[in-house]
């Protein structure tokens, strides 16, 4: 028997077998878009553009502190714990998912031939950023970290699970302050630069790079930290023979890829997830509300609207047998109109007097409101003013998924003060019509996200007006004057 | 990339990705189910495909990656539906050959397995090994020529040599 070469062998590899059946490259395109909508009506549902949270507390450390620093060792996560299971009364999960596979787009096994192993007996986790490790998580209601443990090229994600989305926004926030706290060195040191960067309902990344002389040493580690709902991936990706500005964007990229293979599953995560019609818009829910830690979205105490107040007059409500659900009326932000922060200023919710919200959802649309009073007329004038000059310096934002657009609507015969825009990608279909609507020292906010287009567009903007007319009138008792 | 571009790259290379993905991970099926879901990612993300120096090497290298995963979750007894890098359910390969050198590659570590199917059926030079896979390109020709070595052990006739074969 003649002797087989191996490499005649593989290079003739054939699949072998019957014909492939693949899918119509159309289904591939549509179940591509199904993908992008779901991201991108996430974004558009408010959450993605809030990320500039102010912590005034520092976490406390829980545990661990062997995640190294970027000086001189490897980045990565110091851990030590455990946790429950399922999705809370509140709607959250409160466990992560048996299924979830954080380490997705890592080998299998580590260098040294170890299992790549997703450890969840967590108490507590650090992350290096800039002289002592930044606690992570330290109020977190479940965590998994994995590693990939090479000399080299070290990876490591933790994930974690928050008891609502503020919380894990608070949780971001703190990072960033960590990161832009961190000082530029005056000469050879650690330099951390801010990627232009957005995925999830609200994210945030860095460089860190080794300045030496006037270069950059070899080395690059990028961590990308991003939020779905109540969940925080926080991953970093090192690469230390990185050199030159090519190789620098080529390892960014990379990094950026892998990152965003654990990120596409995160979607479990909203607080309604999944809900995605055959056309591919999603309840769009993902957006609740931002950071509450430094209190922007309290409720001063002492109820000003009446529980039974009719918030929730006129909203578009889906048949049960669509699987629709409608919130009760609730003085938590988290079942309003969601977090706007155009240009990642946060502009919504804001502090106020007193709230009512309520949320209405549907396999095709959220339609949610928000009425919330304040001290006085100025005071409400005032968070008018402010949505409006951040609307207006943001019409537009970049992003990882396309171009971020506010387009001013205007709104005829309303006769009040307001604010009124439409929040889309400029990919895919849908968006989020946003209306504010101040009455004396109330302000109504309105949010509707579902499959809008530049036609049907007016239509939309009408149809709120009359929807919520009746609303608009009963606000005059917070005029001092009347209507 | 426009709808006709993707569609294009789409039927010239589903085929292709799909055969090496099999080389692999050694099931045919799962194979080709992480090749169409990364097809899938490829038109969700095709901003980052335009910017990608080889789209067809994107996609090559997310279907990998969810390759691995759906073995490391069938592996830890969370999916047991899942095949890829498990035993092989796979359709019938055509010749006796062809089984045997899908079992052998299956034998080698996985790094070996992998630079050798990107090398010498994906036609990759060490270079583009090297990048595609994040490994300097000495460890390529290394991982490279120990592949060879105990490939060839395996394919062999003579049981002494198939038995080493691992061990390189």
């Amino acid at each position: 028997m003649p002797e087989r070469d191996p490499i005649q062998e593989l290079e003739n590899f054939t699949v072998g077998g019957p014909p492939v059946h693949t899918l119509p490259a159309a289904e591939v395109r549509r179940r591509g878009d199904r993908m992008r909508r779901r991201r991108a009506v996430a974004l558009a549902g408010g959450a993605a553009l809030a990320v500039a949270v102010v912590v005034a507390a520092p976490l406390a450390l829980a545990g661990g502190g062997n995640g190294g620093g970027p000086d001189n060792r490897e980045p990565g996560f110091a851990t030590g714990g455990s946790t429950p299971t399922a999705r809370a009364a509140s709607g959250w999960l409160s466990a992560l998912p048996d299924d979830f596979d954080l380490a997705v787009g890592y080998p299998d096994t580590n260098p040294d031939g170890s299992p790549v192993e997703v450890d969840r007996d967590i108490s507590g986790s650090s992350l290096a950023v800039c002289g002592p490790d930044v606690p992570t998580g330290a109020d977190r209601v479940d965590e998994a970290v994995v590693k990939y443990v090479a000399p080299a090229m070290p990876r490591s994600r933790a994930l974690q699970l928050y008891a609502d989305d503020a919380a894990a926004q608070a949780a971001l926030g703190n990072l960033r302050e960590a990161v832009a706290a961190c000082p530029a060195p005056d000469g050879d040191g650690q330099v951390l630069t801010p990627l232009d960067w957005a995925a999830g309902d609200a994210s945030y990344a860095w460089t860190t790079r080794s300045r030496a002389g006037s270069g950059f040493a070899p080395g690059l580690t990028v961590t990308h930290v991003v939020r779905v709902g109540n969940a925080l991936l926080v991953a970093t990706t090192s690469d230390q023979r990185v050199e030159g500005p090519e190789a620098v964007a080529r390892a960014e990229h990379a990094a950026e890829d892998e990152t965003l293979l654990a990120v596409d599953d995160m979607n479990v995560f909203a607080e309604h997830p999944g809900v995605v019609s055959p056309d591919g818009v999603t309840d769009g829910s993902d957006g609740g509300p931002g950071d509450g830690s430094d209190g922007s979205i309290a409720t001063a105490p002492g109820a000003d609207l009446p529980a039974d107040f009719p918030v929730a007059d006129g909203l578009r409500r889906a048949g049960a047998g669509d699987g629709g659900v409608v919130t009760d009326p609730s003085r938590e932000a988290a079942g309003g109109v969601g977090v706007l922060a155009p240009c990642d200023a946060a502009a919504w919710p804001v502090t106020a007097r007193d709230r009512l919200a309520v949320r209405s959802t549907g396999p095709e649309m959220v339609d949610a409101r928000e009425l919330v009073t304040f001290t006085d007329a100025t005071e409400a004038a005032g968070v008018l003013s402010a949505l409006r000059q951040a609307v207006e310096s943001c019409p537009r934002q970049e992003t990882s998924d396309g171009t971020l657009l506010l387009d001013p609507q205007e709104v005829h015969g309303l006769g009040h003060d307001h604010v009124a825009f439409f929040q889309h990608s400029d990919q895919g279909l849908g968006g989020t019509y946003w209306m504010f609507v101040r009455v004396g020292r109330a302000v109504l906010a309105t949010s509707y996200t579902g499959e809008t287009s530049s036609t049907t567009l007016p239509q939309l903007v009408d149809e709120q007006k009359l929807n919520t007319d009746p609303l608009v009138a009963r606000l005059c008792r917070f005029a001092e004057a009347g209507c | 990339m426009t709808e006709e571009e993707f569609d294009d790259f789409y039927a010239a290379s589903f085929t292709r990705i799909a055969g090496q993905l099999y080389a692999m991970v050694g099931d045919r099926d799962e194979a080709q189910e992480c090749v169409q879901e990364a097809f899938v990612r490829a038109w969700s993300h095709r901003r980052r495909l335009d910017r990608a120096q080889s789209p067809e090497a994107w996609v090559r290298t997310t279907a990998y990656r969810l390759a691995v995963s759906r073995w490391r979750r069938t592996s830890l007894g969370r999916r047991p539906a899942d095949r890829a890098l498990g035993p092989a359910t796979a359709a019938e390969p055509v010749s006796e050959s062809h089984v045997a050198l899908v079992a052998a590659l299956r034998r080698l570590p996985e790094p070996q397995r992998r630079a050798l199917v990107l090398h010498h059926v994906c036609d990759l030079p060490v270079h583009a090994v090297a990048a595609e896979t994040g490994v300097p390109e000495g460890t390529v020709k290394a991982r490279l020529s120990r592949g060879r070595t105990a490939l060839a052990a395996l394919l062999s006739d003579d049981p002494d040599l198939a038995e080493g074969a691992t061990h390189a």
